[in-house]
């Protein structure tokens, strides 16, 4: 899709779509909305759908970094205790590693 | 290299004709620090029209070809004509020249060794005396070591200060040529005492942990078995193996100074933690690589009877006296090294005991009021698990059969049935005589019952004195312990030693047939040396068999008058011999051959078995497979005429053995007899209760590993600047190869431009 080639009216339409789809636990949407529309956002000129793009890409940054540091420190969390978990870690575990705890 | 012969490829278009030549540059491989050599061939094979700029082509490449190899040769061992960078680098040992020592788990620990996924490497270090590894221990300061550890050495305090000192990666054990063999044991001082009899709540306090550790049993144990290491241990076998690692230390670390012999070991374990948990990640299905972790130990245990097993009785209580003995062994390196030859001449004397029984005509067999089982328990050495599982079919119905209604099968058999239960232990150490031991807090009856057999024996047994155990001790490390913890039955074991073992070397790699022979062979002995050399222990034991068989007889309700067949029972001494010979030296021999099943493929090694029960297959293993085949052919009936010599699967009460017998006739032998093959496996792992249930049974499993897993090589270790220096070159050739292809892919169309691109 070239964004170039599109209506102001039909790239908001996109952009809400991809923000309102992030909340089905999709953050990679949010995470593509805010990278593809923070150009057209904040540094092109004005037109009349860019304030609400804006909020859209904003809160598409917020929760796309929020997910983020989520799944970052549940990484770090199940890392250091898997170990300790037990059944429960293994049974969670996709690989569990050979040799070790 | 390969993306410089494919734009060959392109710009020359490939067309073969007559007149094609072939040019080959010498093949060559870039090996930065021998990690990911590239075989490179090179091979251009060209139309005479692209012929000139082959040359200029060419005149590139051995440019290049002179740069890399400058480059490279300045650390001075990565570059080589063909492919053989890692032969330049690296040292291997064969598989086969070492031992390894695997990961164990039980229901609570983990035992035995592992390295890391990738192996473990050190500089070698060379510890040949106690000042040596003292000095050692308090001024190694590099970052890895890996030590080369003499064999007297290597012991269980010694391994747990290397294993303290957190730079030992890994430890070779070697023997030198002038060494002796020490009095050393690897197991427990207080073996097998987990899950005995005085191990439960307050029965027998005064024996609980060996008498209160008053009188060990294997004084001589250190417990190293038992130990955890999170480095590999190899043992080396090879003597010039040992002297490349010996003369390599010698050589380069003495004075220590670049480039430094370095030693990398790989053994790396799959299951960790203990059975509980490795069992649970096997079984989980949910995971991605669906790898195994382990797999449980367990073998066959064999079961046969003096007198058929048929259908129609049941069995009638006080009816059957129970000959046991234990078959496996195990020691530190179980996998590759299971010794236990003094622990062998128990079951041995048990198949001499069986022969002599086994020779009473029928209507003699039948006339004993009680019958006699001979049972071999496989897995002994790891908690019991033989007699354990026998004890848990006992209970269930399941023995010596698993219940089938539709099936014809022999009176189940449990504890209640039986009136004696007799083991042979140790007897490889016949000096002064045997033992006879019990468990001296068994009830007044049962016990008087004890004493009236062990009088029987004395009587019988003029040659080979039998004493009782001393007084103070309780019953010796034995399956009968894990018996009498299900009822109080009369119950003897008889023992070449009375309160601590006479084998001063219990599962130790030295507790061999050699040993027992006090180092009277070499490798120039010759067979019927051997034979000679076995001659006073099989005197010995043949003597006891035929004391313990006439017992047998006896308390089996055979009767004692002048026509009885009692003088005529004798175990001969010729089998004990070959009964010896084969077990415990070379496997080989006329007595296994004539017993393999008929026509059987596979060849006898002629290196004694290793008995260690390894991992549960539901078959029985070679060692209890050749038993149980000897045991049948001596208790049961040997068919003259016979059609086919197959078992019926719908009658268990008899099997038909066909083996090879002397192989004067081309059918063979067929065998009718009682014999039955038991699980020697610790139910929770197959019931998959293993959590409810480690407290009172030992779950034994054995960690996987690959083929790959096991590795030993030798290699120069630079200096850290050399090293940074070859990487440097190596990226350089990189970059430079990438520019020169960069430049002759754009200039393509005017170096060559011939009209074919």
């Amino acid at each position: 899709m070239n964004l170039e080639k599109m209506q102001n009216a039909e790239k908001l339409k996109l952009c809400r779509r991809y923000y309102f789809g992030g909340f089905l636990a999709l953050p990679f949407l949010w995470a593509v909305n805010a990278v593809w529309f923070v150009r057209e956002a904040f540094f092109k000129p004005h037109f009349e759908e860019q304030a609400e793009m804006r909020k859209y890409v904003i809160r598409s940054t917020i929760g796309a970094v929020v997910w983020v540091a989520g799944i970052i420190a549940w990484n770090v969390i199940f890392q250091l205790n898997r170990a300790s978990w037990g059944e429960v870690a293994d049974r969670i575990s996709y690989v569990i590693p050979t040799g070790i705890p | 290299m390969t993306y410089c012969k494919l734009m060959l490829k392109h710009t020359c278009n490939w067309k073969v004709s007559e007149n094609v030549k072939l040019y080959r540059i010498v093949d060559y491989t870039i090996d930065y620090y021998g990690y990911g050599a590239l075989p490179l061939p090179f091979e251009i094979n060209c139309l005479n029209s692209c012929h000139r700029f082959m040359h200029i082509i060419m005149m590139s490449d051995l440019v290049l070809l002179m740069v890399i190899t400058y480059l490279t040769s300045l650390s001075g061992k990565c570059f080589s004509q063909s492919s053989k960078v890692y032969s330049l680098v690296y040292q291997d040992f064969a598989e086969d020249t070492y031992d390894k020592c695997v990961r164990l788990l039980n229901g609570t620990h983990e035992i035995g060794c592992q390295s890391s996924t990738e192996g473990n490497t050190g500089i070698l270090v060379h510890l040949n005396e106690t000042a040596v590894l003292n000095k050692f221990l308090e001024s190694g300061t590099r970052k890895h070591y890996v030590v080369l550890l003499e064999s007297s050495l290597f012991e269980r305090n010694i391994m747990l200060r290397l294993k303290a000192k957190e730079n030992v990666q890994g430890v070779i054990v070697y023997e030198a040529d002038n060494f002796y063999q020490r009095a050393w044991s690897p197991d427990l001082s207080c073996t097998s005492d987990r899950f005995g009899l005085y191990s439960n709540g307050s029965y027998g306090r005064e024996y609980q942990e060996c008498n209160n550790g008053a009188k060990l049993w294997n004084p001589l144990g250190d417990g190293i078995t038992e130990e955890s290491f999170p480095f590999p241990v190899f043992y080396m076998r090879s003597s010039s193996g040992r002297d490349r690692l010996i003369n390599c230390y010698k050589d380069y670390n003495v004075p220590e100074a670049y480039p430094l012999c370095s030693v990398q070991m790989k053994s790396h374990m799959f299951g960790a933690v203990d059975s509980v948990t490795c069992t649970r990640r096997s079984n989980l299905q949910n995971s991605f690589t669906s790898v195994g972790y382990c797999d449980p130990l367990g073998g066959m245990n064999v079961v046969t009877s003096l007198q058929k097993m048929t259908s129609d009785v049941s069995s009638k209580k006080d009816s059957i006296i129970l000959v046991s003995a234990a078959l496996d062994s195990r020691s530190f390196m179980s996998s590759f090294t299971a010794p236990g030859a003094d622990m062998a001449t128990g079951f041995i004397t048990l198949l001499g005991v069986a022969n002599a029984l086994g020779q009473l005509t029928k209507t003699q067999k039948l006339e004993l009021s009680k019958n006699i089982m001979f049972i071999l328990f496989d897995g002994e050495a790891f908690d019991h698990m033989g007699s354990t599982r026998m004890m848990y079919d006992m209970k269930n119905g399941d023995f010596p059969v698993n219940r089938d209604s539709e099936k014809t099968q022999p009176p189940p058999v449990n504890l209640t049935h039986v009136s004696h239960i007799f083991e042979l232990g140790q007897l490889g150490y016949i000096r002064d005589g045997v033992w006879a031991h019990y468990n001296p807090i068994s009830s007044k009856a049962v016990l008087n019952s004890v004493y009236d057999a062990i009088n029987v024996l004395q009587n019988l047994s003029a040659s080979v004195p039998v004493q009782n155990q001393s007084t103070g001790i309780g019953l010796v490390p034995s399956s009968l312990q894990t018996i009498l913890q299900h009822r109080d039955v009369p119950g003897v074991v008889l023992t070449d030693y009375d309160d601590q073992f006479t084998n001063r070397q219990y599962f130790s790699r030295f507790d061999t047939l050699k040993n027992i022979l006090s180092l009277r062979y070499n490798q120039n002995t010759t067979d019927e040396q051997i034979m000679d050399l076995l001659q006073p222990i099989a005197q010995n034991l043949s003597n006891i068999a035929t004391a313990i068989a006439k017992m047998l007889y006896l308390i089996a309700g055979g009767s004692h008058t002048s026509t009885s067949p009692l003088d005529n029972i004798t175990v001969d001494q010729n089998m004990m011999n070959d009964l010896l010979y084969c077990f415990l030296y070379n496997p080989n021999c006329d007595l296994f051959n004539e017993h393999l099943p008929l026509n059987s493929k596979a060849n006898l090694s002629s290196i004694s078995y290793r008995r260690y029960t390894s991992v549960y297959t539901g078959e029985v293993s070679d060692y209890a497979g050749i038993s149980m085949n000897i045991l049948a052919s001596f208790t049961g009936e040997k068919l003259q005429n016979f059609t086919e010599c197959l078992s019926k699967s719908d009658d268990q009460t008899v099997r038909y053995f066909n083996m090879n017998g002397n192989r004067s006739v081309a059918e063979g032998v067929c065998i009718l007899s009682s014999t039955f093959a038991t699980k020697a496996l610790a139910f929770p792992l197959e019931t998959k209760k293993l959590q409810e249930n480690i407290a009172m049974y030992g779950v034994w499993t054995e960690s996987r590993w690959t083929k790959t897993t096991f590795r030993l090589r030798l290699f120069l270790l630079q200096d850290e600047l050399s090293q940074g220096m070859v990487l440097l070159a190596g990226l350089l050739v990189m970059l430079t190869s990438f520019a020169t292809v960069y430049v002759l892919n754009e200039k393509a169309a005017i170096l060559f431009n011939t009209g074919i691109v």
